[in-house]
């Protein structure tokens, strides 16, 4: 559940699960919705997979994400949107600390 | 094709439906013995079943469909899962919540009520995605019994939709109905059992 925690305590990937509810999207167009660079999306997404959020699928080049969100987890994620929730941690390895500033709506 | 976050935290869940079902056994066979107070045991069934039911409801959206189902219709039948979930969950609370602090006397018929109620919406809810034409019957059957493990919740969901069906029973007519009723649940069970023993061969 931890991982759960931090997972959704960051923006940006409150925003991935989010987009991911429409429907399962490839790495790029996730890419393409955010103004950071690959290898913090990419930092992302790992955190994501590790807490279980969201699953992976290599489709031939391109890497296809999928929701995996418990109903418990949902309404956490809803709970971090409403209060804008978020855990203040040492920056993690592959995201540049003001990276996902530009991000926030 | 495997997915790449098989993580370990969904071990838990198996272990903690055995539990779940193991208390269920224990109160019951404490209370034949005199061991406890029957209105507790009843009460512990309770919450434990509604806590079964919340277990299932929130681990639901988590069983990714495979890729043939998902690539015949995903976004109609994923909608309908996640509704369903969040409908079982709700009623796994209210269930939880009713056992626990309702009164005796109606507490059975009531946490029996609203899982039906559950199970009643969730099924209204696939019935108007297939009717509209937004996923057609084959895709929906398909995402329930995808894999082994939507098999094993789909036995116990069913399985919890007859509990709730012999808790209103018996609180309406009383035991020797509630008894016959077991009659049904055991032959659509077996029934169950052999369909996805046959699709999990077929699938293999």
């Amino acid at each position: 559940m931890n991982s759960a925690f931090k997972a959704l305590s960051d923006p940006t990937r409150r925003r991935v699960l989010e987009l991911l509810k429409q429907g399962p999207m490839s790495a790029g167009e996730l890419a393409d919705q955010f103004e950071v660079s690959k290898s913090t999306m990419s930092a992302h997404f790992a955190i994501l997979r590790e807490a279980g959020l969201v699953a992976s699928e290599r489709h031939g080049t391109s890497v296809v994400y999928h929701l995996r969100l418990s109903v418990l987890e949902d309404a956490l994620l809803g709970f971090a949107r409403l209060f804008g929730w978020e855990i203040s941690a040492k920056p993690l390895p592959g995201i540049a600390p003001d990276d996902d500033k530009e991000t926030e709506t | 094709m495997t997915f790449k976050s098989e993580t370990p935290r969904l071990r838990i869940s198996p272990v903690l439906i055995a539990i779940l079902v193991l208390a269920v056994l224990a109160i019951a066979a404490a209370a034949e013995f005199d061991l406890i107070d029957r209105e507790y045991a009843k009460r512990g069934v309770g919450a434990a079943l509604a806590l079964l039911l919340l277990v299932l409801g929130n681990q639901l959206p988590k069983l990714i469909l495979p890729r043939a189902v998902r690539q015949a219709n995903p976004g109609p039948v994923l909608a309908a899962e996640r509704f369903a979930a969040t409908i079982l969950v709700s009623a796994g609370l209210a269930a939880l919540a009713v056992s626990i602090w309702w009164p005796a006397a109606e507490m059975m018929a009531l946490a029996g009520v609203i899982v039906l109620a559950g199970f009643a919406l969730s099924a209204a809810n696939w019935a108007r995605v297939i009717l509209t034409g937004s996923a057609p019957a084959h895709a929906a059957a398909a995402g329930l019994m995808a894999s082994p493990s939507r098999m094993a919740v789909l036995m116990l969901m069913h399985a919890l939709f007859w509990v709730a069906v012999i808790f209103l029973a018996d609180s309406i007519w009383g035991d020797m109905v509630s008894r016959w009723l077991t009659v049904p649940f055991i032959l659509i069970n077996g029934g169950l059992g052999v369909l996805f023993a046959r699709r999990f061969r077929r699938q293999a």
